[in-house]
């Protein structure tokens, strides 16, 4: 009884794996069923409507245009050829010469398992040779015919590779609404293929690298109570993304970014005599306006804090100043300089968990282009814009990296929070013989939609 | 694509999204089994959906502990059996037509000197109708004796009965093949 349990089971085991596509239209009339009450008249449906909703079905088809058009005559043409093979095998030199008649041996095979009977080893090597060339022109619906069924044809892994080569094999999935376990694989990478776009804000931080910071002592050097500090603006960003398989993404977009210092320094007060008097006309309040970054230059005369103080007179041709009167450093001034890039950032994103809930490493160079360059003084609580730094070049590269968390809200929608930090590669200022390298640190908290892939 | 346990969660909720999720995932699979019990492929469609408005409608009783695909296949089953119990015939299965789009081969089995697919079913089919549905179910859908009676409205004795003489009749069969199959060697 050896060979018939070898029997049954190569039977059973070959059975339980056949698939075999249902017609386009069937989950349609399932549909039409679960949305009527009236279930009970389902056998009566199938019978006697469903020749009526076929009619209907090829009409509908046929006036959607070529394009369906031309799907549906490549299946119908593969079913007809099916369908008029009967036992004849044509000769093997017959199938070597001609593709189409070694297309009909090969459909023909699969409907009936005749061939490998009786062509032979000889003539299946003659059409494995006449018909593999060309498969890569062919038709979806004709690489169906593809099996793995003789010994001569590809392996199934092969097979499927093969198929998938074709890009006409995804559009027969589309078709055919076929979820076959051995495309899972390929499924699964395809359904990890998906884009999105999104935007985000963020609270940033942002100060400087600096080297070669030999000058700048000097500069600090002029009073004890000079300071730079990292200021706090605000950032945005748009972005898109697109998953490329299960770990990895690709981002880009644009992000605007504004970076700076605070500067903390003496305000010296000087008296200020005219020639004719010696009556005290007022003073002059001066600060520094060097700084690491550049030097600021001065565009609008500020408006003093009290009527009787002038900030950097440029009138002093009229002035005197009293130059034995020592200097008074009663109080402190501050400039905040602010450089505001757009910046276009090539991201690499690696997906940690890669499912509805998502955590990724990013990282990547971005171009900042300058948009924005300000300073202003900040003295006895008025803040004013009192001109720009100089010497701010109008491009510069950076790098990034990141850490992104995201959950689904609903729809398409998911919430994105992602810290990044982000380091200028160069100095964003070349003149000066001080190096000044900024960054910044966010939190970009923001929404992504999802346009398809999923 | 969804987990298959929110597939079900949503089939038993019954949303629409997922039903059609279930039905693209085991259509094709469960076309291929009605078309061992049926003549015709627009009959195997037919039963098809009467299988899935059952499916549909009986989900909530699927408890998530076995094979889904062996759930849904055996109300597949059942529902072509019942069907055979109303009209009271058994017919032929003409396989004419029907286009297999996958028979999954393994790359090991390729040096077997087994039967070829289509000689195999051919030998199935060639089975007396008496014996062949017996056989199916026992071979291929794993029923045991009792239930093909009480699916099938006959006696356990019939069954096994049956079930013995289809594979008296396959194992004379598959002798005489082989043997066939020898001498061929010898002539080449």
């Amino acid at each position: 009884m050896g060979d018939l349990d070898n029997f049954e089971k190569e039977y059973r085991r070959r059975a339980e794996k056949q698939v075999v596509i249902p017609s386009a239209e069937l989950w349609e009339r399932i549909e039409a069923s679960l949305n009527s009450a009236g279930k009970k008249k389902i056998a009566f449906w199938n019978r006697r409507t469903s020749m009526a909703a076929t009619a209907a079905m090829f009409a509908g088809l046929i006036s959607l245009g070529i394009f369906y058009f031309n799907r549906t005559e490549e299946h119908l043409t593969v079913q007809n050829q099916a369908q008029s093979m009967e036992s004849d095998i044509p000769a093997v030199s017959d199938a070597h010469k001609s593709p189409g008649i070694a297309l009909q041996v090969n459909a023909n095979k699969v409907i009936s398992g005749e061939v490998v009977k009786k062509a032979g080893a000889e003539s299946n090597a003659a059409l494995t040779e006449s018909y593999l060339p060309e498969a890569q022109g062919r038709t979806k619906a004709e690489m169906l015919a593809y099996t793995p069924e003789q010994a001569l044809f590809a392996s199934e892994k092969v097979e499927i590779k093969r198929l998938f080569k074709n890009r006409s094999v995804e559009e027969w999935k589309e078709n055919y609404n076929v979820d076959n376990s051995i495309f899972d694989n390929y499924e699964a990478q395809k359904e990890r293929r998906r884009v999105e776009i999104g935007g985000a804000v963020s609270p940033v931080y942002s100060f400087r690298n600096t080297s070669n910071t030999g000058s700048a002592n000097t500069i600090t050097a002029m009073n004890s109570s000079y300071s730079e500090k990292g200021v706090l603006s605000t950032g945005g960003s748009v972005n898109i993304n697109i998953e490329m398989g299960k770990n990895w993404g690709i981002e880009s977009g644009v992000r605007y970014t504004r970076m700076g210092q605070e500067v903390n320094t003496d305000i010296a007060n000087l008296k200020v005599y005219g020639v004719s008097s010696k009556n005290n006309l007022g003073s002059i309040n001066t600060m520094s306006l060097e700084n690491s970054m550049g030097n600021i230059k001065q565009q609008d005369a500020p408006t003093p804090s009290r009527q009787e103080d002038m900030f950097f007179a440029n009138r002093e041709q009229a002035l005197m100043v009293e130059l034995s009167s020592a200097e008074s450093a009663a109080q402190n001034g501050e400039f905040e300089q602010h450089i505001d890039y757009l910046e276009i950032p090539l991201t690499f994103r690696y997906y940690l968990l890669n499912n509805d809930t998502k955590l990724s490493l990013s990282a990547g160079i971005s171009t900042n282009w300058l948009v924005g360059n300000s300073a202003y003084l900040i003295e006895s609580g008025n803040k004013q814009k009192i001109g720009q730094t100089e010497g701010i070049s109008d491009m510069n590269f950076s790098t990034h990296a990141g850490l992104a968390f995201s959950v689904p809200l609903f729809g398409q929608l998911s919430f994105r929070l992602e810290p990044r930090i982000n380091y200028f590669l160069n100095s964003v200022n070349e003149d000066r013989p001080v190096k000044f390298k900024p960054y910044a640190a966010g939190l970009y908290t923001g929404i992504q939609y999802n346009l398809g892939g999923r | 694509m969804a987990k298959l346990e929110e597939i079900i969660d949503g089939c038993k909720e019954g949303k629409r999204d997922a039903q059609k999720h279930l039905y693209e995932m085991f259509s094709p699979r469960l076309l291929a089994v009605c078309l061992r019990y049926t003549k015709n492929r627009m009959e195997a469609e037919d039963y098809l959906h009467e299988s899935f408005i059952k499916i549909f409608d009986k989900i909530g009783q699927f408890e998530n502990k076995g094979s889904l695909e062996g759930w849904l296949r055996r109300v597949t089953v059942n529902t072509i059996l019942e069907s055979f119990r109303k009209t009271s015939k058994y017919q032929f299965v003409d396989e004419s037509g029907i286009t297999i789009v996958a028979d999954i081969e393994e790359a090991d089995d390729l040096d077997e000197p087994a039967m070829g697919l289509g000689e195999i079913y051919e030998l199935v089919e060639q089975l007396p109708e008496r014996y062949k549905l017996v056989f199916k179910l026992y071979i291929l859908e794993r029923y045991t004796h009792e239930e093909i009676s009480k699916q099938l409205g006959i006696s356990v004795g019939t069954s096994k009965s049956n079930l013995a003489r289809a594979r008296q009749w396959l194992q004379k069969r598959i002798v005489k093949k082989k043997a066939e199959m020898e001498k061929s060697l010898w002539e080449i």
